[in-house]
């Protein structure tokens, strides 16, 4: 995996790219500010599940409001994500924040599927109550964790890189 | 003035704790980051739904009583951890275009979101809109462009040191 990642990030696109004047802070920056339109995001869906904001909103309407612009903002930084791996491949692997940032990530995703799988079925009755199931107070409180990590991971591993 | 608050900002005994600290940056830098998200991810929400390109079943007004607290929560802690990390160095920041482009920015866009986005926005109608007008639309690609040339100055900090 190592030489795969060193072999990435010597390829000639990716020593381009890393060495270009526009290119990669463009990359970089969308990477960063996307974080606005995918992370800052679920954060107002989660603080809605916590009743901490929306409080008057259905659950319902705010997901159906808010779920294709989270998943447009998610891909962009999927996209750019991949894009400053390839980049810097070899240093992002060996780094320690970069493992726990994608361990972080995979258990962000991971919690939003438990949600869709476990809670999302039957939302529309407990939308309707006005009672939030404790399970998804807890998933939304998981969800903050895991991705304020990944932002904190993600801005702490470029002091090891 | 300026030259005697740059001499204590390097003198003082807790910035020197600071400089010297290999934690202290990448803890502030990601407060700083977390509150940006906070911050653009509410502009995103709002601009978006004067856009009428999104959130249409979320009126204006209910989107201003719901995120201006956050709003403003995340603003003072991005500022608060930003004013620390500049004046851990402050002779980098000053020095650097990237960073007064930003500052400028952020004065503009505060004074914006403060004064005319407020009013708008706090007096729009609380029934089902048009999906936007040409002066909505103004609306919510000024405060757009002001906020994200924040944090594009920001993130062009590194590329013109």
């Amino acid at each position: 995996m190592l030489e795969f990642c060193h072999w990435l990030q010597h390829t000639m696109w990716a020593t381009s790219i890393r060495e270009s004047t526009l290119t990669y802070p463009l990359i970089e920056g969308s990477h960063v500010l996307c974080l606005s339109i995918s992370v800052g995001i679920v954060m107002f869906l989660d603080l809605r599940f916590l009743r901490l904001a929306f409080a008057s909103v259905p659950v319902s309407r705010m997901m159906k409001q808010i779920g294709p612009w989270m998943i447009a903002g998610m891909t962009i930084m999927m996209v750019t994500g991949l894009l400053l791996f390839a980049i810097h491949a070899s240093d992002a692997y060996t780094n320690r924040f970069f493992r726990v940032k994608m361990l972080l990530l995979v258990l962000g995703v991971l919690n939003a599927l438990y949600y869709q799988l476990r809670y999302y079925p039957q939302m529309a009755e407990w939308d309707f109550s006005g009672k939030v199931p404790t399970g998804v107070k807890v998933i939304a409180v998981l969800s903050l964790i895991f991705w304020f990590g990944v932002i904190i991971c993600g801005r702490t591993m470029a002091y090891e890189i | 003035m300026i030259a005697k608050f740059i001499l204590w900002c390097y003198s003082a005994p807790l910035l020197e704790w600071f400089r010297n600290s290999n934690y202290a940056i990448p803890v502030l830098q990601s407060f700083h980051l977390l509150g940006i998200t906070a911050v653009l991810g509410a502009v995103c929400i709002m601009s978006i739904r004067l856009l009428g390109i999104g959130f249409l079943k979320l009126p204006l007004s209910t989107l201003w009583r719901e995120l201006s607290g956050w709003f403003l929560g995340a603003l003072i802690l991005t500022i608060a951890a930003g004013v620390v990390i500049a004046i851990i160095d402050p002779t980098r920041y000053l020095a650097n275009i990237a960073f007064r482009i930003k500052m400028a920015c952020l004065a503009a866009a505060i004074l914006f979101h403060f004064t005319i986005f407020r009013y708008v926005v706090r007096r729009a109608p609380d029934t089902e809109l048009p999906r936007t007008t040409v002066g909505h639309a103004a609306l919510g690609c000024a405060e757009l462009l002001l906020w994200f040339s924040v944090g594009w100055g920001g993130r062009l900090i590194a590329f013109f040191q």
